[in-house]
């Protein structure tokens, strides 16, 4: 069981990576630090009684965005310097391919993510996405398939 | 294209440069004490069962529930007669006398953008903003001269009393472009039943009216209220010291603290007009806290806790210091404060 104690160095020392999963379900970064955040308050309250804060606080992360399509609230962070863009020397094919997962529906955007930013296997995402394993091989054989990339790599589908 | 590039893509995209926010940790505790302020309207809200046709349930996450969470929200739309209209005057005196005038003014129905030229006469400068409408409709982000503006924290939910936050705006600027957006990218969807249709849920209308203030300072400081005593009993933990000061005079804590398991918790609370704009920075025994906390204002109802918890040696005395700061002009409007430490 987490204790409190370590909410503040979690927040501190683990959210940086939960926010760059959060940039890529919502594709903007005021909107990843308010997925973040509202995802983070809401486990706060679970604290005590969740085993694995990490996995936790992703999975309140995911089950927020598929169902959370727009700011609630913000809270943005004053900040003299807007940070520089990503230059993205990439057009083409890399840059249809992110266009493409940006307008694939949230849940299936999600798994996308889950399986292959993350790296998460097939019952982990199940178990973040509250969903059977099988759902989750259905959306990212369909994901896949609007994103046009070759699913010969059959063994790495089933993993 | 191949997984492998479907892999490369994502990595480009997220592990890039991402904006650094070191208040992260304040700015969810604000929200911890903002979830907790709702739970306690949606009770009230279900205990009413005489509630009108326009009835807010919530149902917020609860202690080891599950992370699903579930908002029904049905909200009275904007109305021109609602009390809110009125609450941007031109002048108004704030209650502990400081006097406000309005510089500028704007108003945003649904997601746009609107902006004043604000001419800076070196008085301290503030935004204020209410809202008549859905309380989860976009609040506005605030920018002066296109770069995100220094506002305290920023806007809470839309609600129809005034909240002011304190604007920055660049030394030696005579005027200063105030852009106020709430504008938001991205979409989604909903399944209300599990298995049924993703339908894509009604955007929250929420219809802001805007102003820029600057005030002119009390000629002498304004005594604020003293805070009220700290619950001796909180979260299951016991009160084991205080200590309490008003700020700017008293602008650092020193506590001694002992725990026989381990753990302690802090929470502070604040009174005085500025209140909300505290920030707290505690150090255990010479080690800082790595983020800053705000402060409850505490005047009615339930203590607003949102405790911070530490680890400290088991059965060792530690010594907790602190340095307290605020966000924004304050002259001659100091604010009291306390921190209460809290052991098992």
């Amino acid at each position: 069981m987490a204790d409190r104690a370590i909410f503040q160095d979690f927040v501190v020392s683990r959210s940086d990576r939960l926010l760059r999963t959060a940039y890529l379900l919502t594709r903007d970064w005021g909107t990843a630090e308010d997925l973040l955040q509202e995802s983070l308050a809401k486990a706060w309250f679970a604290w005590p009684g969740i085993d694995s804060p990490e996995a936790y606080v992703r999975r309140v992360l995911v089950t927020t965005y598929t169902s959370w399509w727009r700011r609630r609230w913000r809270k943005e962070v004053p900040s003299d310097d807007l940070p520089e863009g990503v230059v993205h020397d990439t057009v083409g094919d890399e840059e249809e391919l992110w266009r493409a997962v940006g307008r694939l529906p949230a849940k299936m955007r999600a798994v996308i993510v889950l399986r292959f930013y993350e790296d998460l296997p097939v019952a982990e995402v199940a178990q973040v996405m509250g969903c059977q394993e099988g759902t989750v091989k259905s959306q990212t054989a369909k994901a896949l398939a609007k994103l046009r990339v070759d699913e010969s790599i059959v063994k790495e589908l089933q993993r | 294209m191949t997984m492998g590039d479907l892999r490369e893509v994502l990595r480009e995209r997220a592990d890039g440069p991402s904006p650094a926010n070191p208040r992260r940790h304040d700015e969810v505790r604000s929200r911890i004490r903002g979830r907790r302020r709702r739970r306690r309207a949606a009770a009230g809200a279900l205990t009413g069962v005489a509630a009108a046709a326009a009835v807010v349930v919530t149902v917020s996450l609860l202690p080891g529930a599950s992370p699903d969470d579930t908002t029904a929200l049905t909200r009275p739309g904007p109305s021109a007669t609602n009390p809110a209209e009125k609450g941007l005057p031109e002048r108004f005196t704030a209650p502990d006398g400081t006097e406000y005038r309005r510089v500028a003014t704007a108003a945003i129905t649904g997601e746009k953008k609107a902006s004043v030229k604000v001419p800076v006469s070196g008085l301290p400068l503030e935004v204020a903003a209410l809202c008549v409408g859905d309380r989860d409709a976009n609040s506005p982000r605030v920018w002066v001269d296109g770069r995100f503006g220094r506002v305290g924290d920023g806007f809470g939910p839309c609600r129809p009393d005034r909240e002011l936050q304190p604007l920055t705006v660049p030394e030696g600027a005579e005027q200063v472009t105030v852009t106020f957006d709430t504008t938001t990218s991205g979409r989604g969807c909903v399944r209300k039943v599990k298995g049924g249709p993703c339908l894509e849920v009604q955007k929250k209308e929420g219809g802001w009216r805007l102003a820029v203030y600057e005030w002119t300072p009390p000629s002498r400081p304004v005594t604020p209220e003293p805070v009220r005593a700290f619950p001796e009993r909180l979260a299951g933990k016991k009160l084991a010291a205080t200590a309490t000061g008003v700020y700017p005079q008293d602008d650092t804590i020193e506590l001694k603290v002992t725990s026989t398991t381990g753990r302690i918790g802090f929470d502070q609370l604040c009174s005085g007009d500025l209140a909300d704009r505290m920030r707290f920075t505690l150090t255990i025994d010479g080690e800082k806290s790595p983020a800053t906390s705000g402060c409850g204002v505490w005047k009615q109802g339930e203590f607003p806790m949102a405790m911070s918890e530490h680890r400290i040696p088991k059965g060792r005395e530690v010594t907790v210091t602190g340095r307290i700061e605020i966000q924004g002009e304050h002259t001659n409007r100091p604010i009291a404060w306390g921190v209460g430490a809290y052991r098992d």
